[in-house]
């Protein structure tokens, strides 16, 4: 009786609206995403060489990782092989249709972890998924696949952590925590930033995880670095990897090494500053300063402002939040908001660290998608302090800016979109070109090997010719896309 | 009845936001039920996709039989209003990219001396160099200035011939 009371209460009664407007309008935007993300055909690039390898068998295929060189992700090659294998031949509706799953499980999973309790905060989630779906860093999780992309599986293990390290101690919470970091961290290298988020949340008071289950935490945190450095001697990538942005271009593997062969230490360290400031500002990019080089040359374009005006005002709404909350902090007493943007602090240093060998913007998704749910914390929060009757100038000052950085999200977020559907002929070209350009990199492929080219081949443009190139209004805004 | 000013601010947040979502909505579900809501230009036919650098399109027109000697329609966004019809393998040189010339090739679209020297000429005409010097790797000798652009243009403003 006392229930029914309680949730007929116009408190009740708000939240659950808001409850189902944040699912309902999350889903639309992941199925709408979904569908460009169908627009793709299975990549030539990153996706062929890998599909090449998954026809051997579980054993070769998990074992072969622990035995390379730099890079130790078994559960990827897994991840791929039990789609390979699931797919019976039908590779595009398997793997695109994977990752449209993903994209939608992740924006259910950011408003889970957000958690909108009124209809203020409803209002401001298409914001939020703006900021997440529109960041830099979320574009290559996207845009690319290998041919599932595994930095979008990080982006979902990652928030899958903070909601169980957030939520109240259950007994499964330990299994599920111990569970999530195994499948991260053999997953992808960013993975490890699942242990972050368990041991960070814990340091801001979240009690999700026991003390025995962070224990084992951190056992297994020191099993994988032994395992992967004194056991199989997997070791880290090293400058002879692949190019990386520094300063104003990027760099070879070759002058990767005849510039910081002797001493990578600087390189490291310029690789984790840009990794981190990249993410609060968008300058730089993949470690190139972009915007910063055009503002030299003279010829800084409304798409660049934009892109710094849209990460820099969140950024700014976040600081101000922090200082807001200071007392509090320095008390040690954190609510939940507080806790998720101490996360992002926590997320953004290591995956930072993370990205030390070389920068490209898709590593650093984590703290962006992270970004994604401080920023909207912290909106909601400084909303909230607004008082009641502030002058017209100020009102309209703020309705002004509001709209402003708004916009600013908008298009990138439609930039997003706008990415994948040019991805889409870009890769079909590809296809078209792909016996030619694997001769001229000197590729031999087997028989089956080309029976799997001809096959994804024909899948990209005849069974799924391209969708329609989209004409926007106002196009220059999508210049720098 | 004065509005808080955090739902005038919240209010100035959702709009342009959910206008681009909106749009972005409305494109998905228009092309899922068969529409084309702010779509650019498809190719229709091999002429247009060849011009256009579609490659994956031309594949698919050349394999579903389009003959790429045979003169096709071209809208006047593809090319220019001055070429209005052209056949595949003359289209392709709007693509500027020696790309597509090599694909027709393979496709066993361009063959004979003959031919290679006039879409050399075009080539030439539309300066296009790495095309010539592909199409002619001994220089284009036998062809005078402008006459196979002129040649392409002639067939906008004749009648019929097309498909």
């Amino acid at each position: 009786m006392t229930t029914t009371i309680a949730a007929n209460t116009p408190a009740a009664i708000e939240r659950r609206a808001a409850w189902w407007l944040s699912y309902g309008y999350a889903l639309i935007a992941g199925l709408a995403l979904g569908h460009f993300l169908l627009g793709l055909p299975v990549q030539l690039t990153d996706s062929f060489g890998n599909m090449l390898k998954l026809s051997a068998s579980w054993s070769d295929l998990i074992y072969g990782e622990f035995t390379q060189h730099a890079y130790l992700r078994p559960l990827l090659w897994a991840n791929l092989k039990l789609v390979y294998d699931l797919s019976g031949g039908d590779y595009f509706t398997w793997f695109r249709g994977v990752h449209v799953v993903q994209v939608l499980v992740l924006a259910v999973l950011y408003v889970a972890l957000v958690r909108p309790r009124a209809m203020l905060d409803a209002a401001l989630l298409p914001f939020g998924l703006a900021v997440l779906f529109g960041m830099h860093t979320f574009a290559g999780t996207v845009r690319e696949a290998f041919p599932i992309n595994t930095f979008m599986t990080v982006l979902i293990l990652c928030f899958v952590a903070a909601i169980v390290a957030l939520a109240p101690y259950r007994w499964w919470n330990d299994v599920i925590a111990l569970l999530l970091f195994v499948v991260a961290a053999l997953t992808v290298e960013t993975g490890l930033l699942v242990w972050v988020i368990f041991v960070g949340a814990a340091l801001v008071g979240a009690r999700g995880v026991s003390r025995a289950g962070l224990v084992g935490l951190i056992a297994l945190l020191a099993a994988y670095f032994y395992v992967r450095f004194a056991v199989f001697g997997v070791g880290s990538p090293g400058l002879v990897e692949r190019s990386s942005g520094f300063g104003f271009g990027v760099l070879d593997p070759d002058d990767l090494v005849a510039r910081f062969g002797a001493s990578p230490i600087p390189f490291y360290l310029y690789n984790v500053v840009t990794s981190a400031v990249s993410v609060l500002v968008s300058e730089p990019t993949a470690g190139v300063f972009r915007v910063t080089a055009a503002i030299m040359r003279g010829d800084v374009d409304l798409p660049m402002v934009m892109n710094l005006v849209a990460t820099i005002s969140v950024t700014a709404v976040i600081a101000l939040f922090a200082w807001r909350r200071r007392d509090a902090w320095l008390a040690r007493r954190f609510e939940r908001d507080d806790q998720l943007v101490a996360l992002f602090a926590m997320v953004l240093a290591a995956n930072a660290v993370i990205s030390y060998p070389y920068t490209k913007d898709v590593i650093m998704s984590p703290a962006g998608a992270f970004f994604a749910v401080a920023g909207f914390v912290a909106l909601r929060n400084v909303l909230g302090w607004l008082p009641g009757r502030i002058s017209p100038g100020m009102a309209t000052a703020a309705i002004a800016g509001a709209a402003l950085v708004s916009a600013t999200w908008a298009v990138r977020v439609v930039g997003t979109h706008l990415n994948l559907r040019t991805g889409a002929l870009v890769e079909r070209n590809e296809w078209v070109y792909a016996e030619s350009s694997l001769a001229e990199e000197g590729v031999t492929l087997t028989d089956a090997d080309k029976v799997l080219l001809r096959t994804l081949r024909d899948e990209a443009i005849f069974v799924h010719p391209p969708p329609p190139p989209l004409e926007l209004p106002f196009t220059a805004l999508w210049r720098a896309e | 009845m004065k509005v808080h000013p955090s739902t005038a601010v919240a209010a100035a947040l959702l709009l342009p936001i959910c206008l681009a979502t909106a749009a972005v909505v409305w494109v998905a579900a228009g092309e899922r039920a068969g529409a084309e809501p702010f779509a650019g230009i498809v190719p229709q036919n091999s002429a247009e996709a060849a011009a256009l650098a579609h490659a994956g399109d031309l594949l698919r027109f050349l394999r579903l039989g389009e003959d790429p000697h045979a003169v096709y329609a071209v809208r006047p966004a593809v090319i220019s209003s001055a070429i209005l019809r052209a056949t595949t393998v003359e289209a392709a040189m709007w693509s500027r990219q020696v790309e597509m010339v090599k694909l027709l090739e393979r496709e066993g679209a361009i063959d004979g001396n003959q031919e290679r020297e006039a879409l050399a000429c075009l080539a030439s005409d539309l300066k296009i160099d790495d095309v010539v010097e592909h199409l002619a790797p001994e220089g284009v000798s036998g062809c005078a200035p402008g006459q196979a652009l002129a040649r392409v243009a002639a067939r906008t403003s004749s009648v019929g011939g097309g498909q």
